[in-house]
Order: structure tokens, then sequence, then C-alpha cells
């Protein structure tokens, strides 16, 4: 498998567990009645899953015998990351806008709002680049060695 | 000039009259009437809403072959570049006001639509100079392409 898709998938199972323990600790502070615990750790263990999503290209190495890399591989990456760019603009859009008609022009938001928006944003951008990748080479394996 | 470079001078051009006409403006009302009234002045961003009119005034040639592969790359990158600009704004722009408003921890919604213009000023801004950066700033200038007459 090329090294690309590997990171991707990768990606996607780093993203999906650190969202999903983010949200089972949240819940469970939650339920215990501890709001801020909850809020602190529901945004924190998505954000370092973020991190680590977004550093985990470096835990698979790039094999030195073989060229790894050509046009067609940046042109993957670039439509790639030019889709996850959109859904990304259209998140912000949608994150920013939503409040403001729901709350009225003198309304006031939590300020933690732009924290979470921002996690929110960075991992469905994270997850569309991936998604984007994977589909791009094939979601079956051996299509290019 | 290609279509590609005029279209990015003239996207220049406008965002830097709407925002030094809205930076005047507000700074003038600011200093005559006060804040709040004072922010009557980024009205003059509505100005922005003139690089709707790219389609209009920089019409396709249909009788030449307007641009190539290079043109095409020139493009993709700088348009990646923009969202790139655009998502780092976003990121300080969201920051920011979580840092100011750290004390009470609540945030006026009226900023929220701000953060957005702001974004897309930063994204038209950064893929029109890069744009223009990429072509060589207009110094090598890029012919429009071969008539195929």
């Amino acid at each position: 498998m090329i090294r690309q898709k590997k990171v991707a998938i990768l990606r996607l199972k780093i993203i999906a567990v650190s969202m999903l323990a983010g949200l089972l600790i949240g819940l469970g502070a939650g339920l215990a009645r501890n709001h801020k615990f909850a809020l602190i750790l529901g945004s924190f263990i998505p954000a370092v899953g973020n991190l680590v999503a977004i550093l985990c290209f470096m835990f698979i190495p790039k094999e030195q015998a073989k060229i790894s890399h050509d046009e067609r591989d940046e042109l993957i990456k670039k439509r790639a990351l030019y889709i996850s760019y959109c859904v990304m603009l259209s998140v912000v859009v949608i994150g920013l806008t939503v409040p403001f008609f729901m709350s009225g022009p003198d309304g006031m938001i939590p300020s933690y709002y732009l924290n979470i928006l921002l996690i929110a944003i960075l991992s469905v951008t994270i997850v569309t680049e991936s998604v984007a990748v994977i589909f791009q080479y094939g979601w079956q394996e051996g299509e290019k060695s | 000039m290609n279509r590609w470079q005029k279209i990015a001078w003239f996207n220049l051009t406008v965002i830097a009259v709407s925002l030094l006409l809205a930076g005047a403006a507000t700074g003038t009302l600011a200093i005559i009437i006060g804040m709040p009234g004072a922010l009557g002045g980024t009205g003059f961003l509505g100005f922005l809403g003139l690089l709707g009119l790219q389609p209009v005034l920089f019409r396709k040639d249909k009788s030449k072959v307007s641009y190539d592969e290079r043109d095409v790359q020139i493009s993709r990158k700088s348009v990646i570049l923009g969202f790139t600009a655009s998502y780092l704004f976003f990121v300080f722009a969201c920051m920011g006001c979580w840092w100011y408003a750290r004390a009470d921890g609540m945030i006026d919604v009226r900023i929220l639509p701000l953060i957005v213009l702001g974004g897309y000023i930063a994204s038209e801004l950064v893929r029109s100079i890069s744009l223009l950066a990429q072509y060589g700033r207009g110094r090598l200038e890029t012919p429009d392409k071969v008539d195929h007459k």
C-alpha cells in the first residue's frame, strides 16, 4: 500500500478513537455533574488526537529504495487538500453564522464555543482529506505498488 | 498580462480600497462619535461585493486558448494557499476572541459574521498575491495564449 494512503488510514483511526474517547469521557463526567471537567476533557482529548493525526506521517517511514512519489500522487494530494478546505470553509461558515441567527443580533455565546468549533474544524478537515485520499487511490488493496 | 493576472490585480485593488475606506471611516467616526457607533464605518466593506463582478469584467476570449496546464497549476496552488490563509485567520480570530473574553467568558455574536468576512478577505488577498508572485509580478509579461485561427 502506498505511504500516503497508509497515513490517511492511520489518521482516520486516530481521529475516530480520540473523538470516541473524548465523547465517552465527556459524557461520563457530564453525568457525574462535573460539567467543567466534562468540557475540558471532552475537548482536550480530540484536540490531542488532531495533533497526533497531523504528525502521524512521522510514524510511517519513507522507503528509501523506491520512488515513493510521482505527479499523480502530487495531484491526488492537492485535490484532497482542496476538497478538505472546501468542506472546512462550509463548516466554518455554518458554525459561525448559525449562533448569530439563533441568538439574535444582541445575543452572547460562551467563549469556549470558538475553541470547540476550531477543534471540530480541524477534525473535519483531517477526516475529509483522508477520505479523499483513500477514495482517489481506491478503497481496495493492490491498486498501486 | 493574462486574464488571471488581471483578475488578481482587480481583487487586490478592491480589497485595498475597501479596507482603507472602512479603516478610515471607522477611525474618523471613533474620534467624532465614539466606539459602538463608529463600527458603522465597516459598512464600506460592502465594496467587497464588487469582487463578484469578475466574470462580467474579465470575460473569456472564445477565440483564444486562455489557459494551459501551467496556468491551472498556478491557479490551483494559489487557491490552496488562499484557503490556508483563511484557515490560519480563523484559528487566530477564534483564539483571539476567546483570549479577549476570558474574563467574563461570553462573546458578542455580532463578531461571528465579521470572522467569516475576515476569512474570505484573507483567502482572496493571499490567492491574488500568490497568483501574481507565481506569474512574476508582471515583470515577465505572460502573454495571452496563441490564437488558433
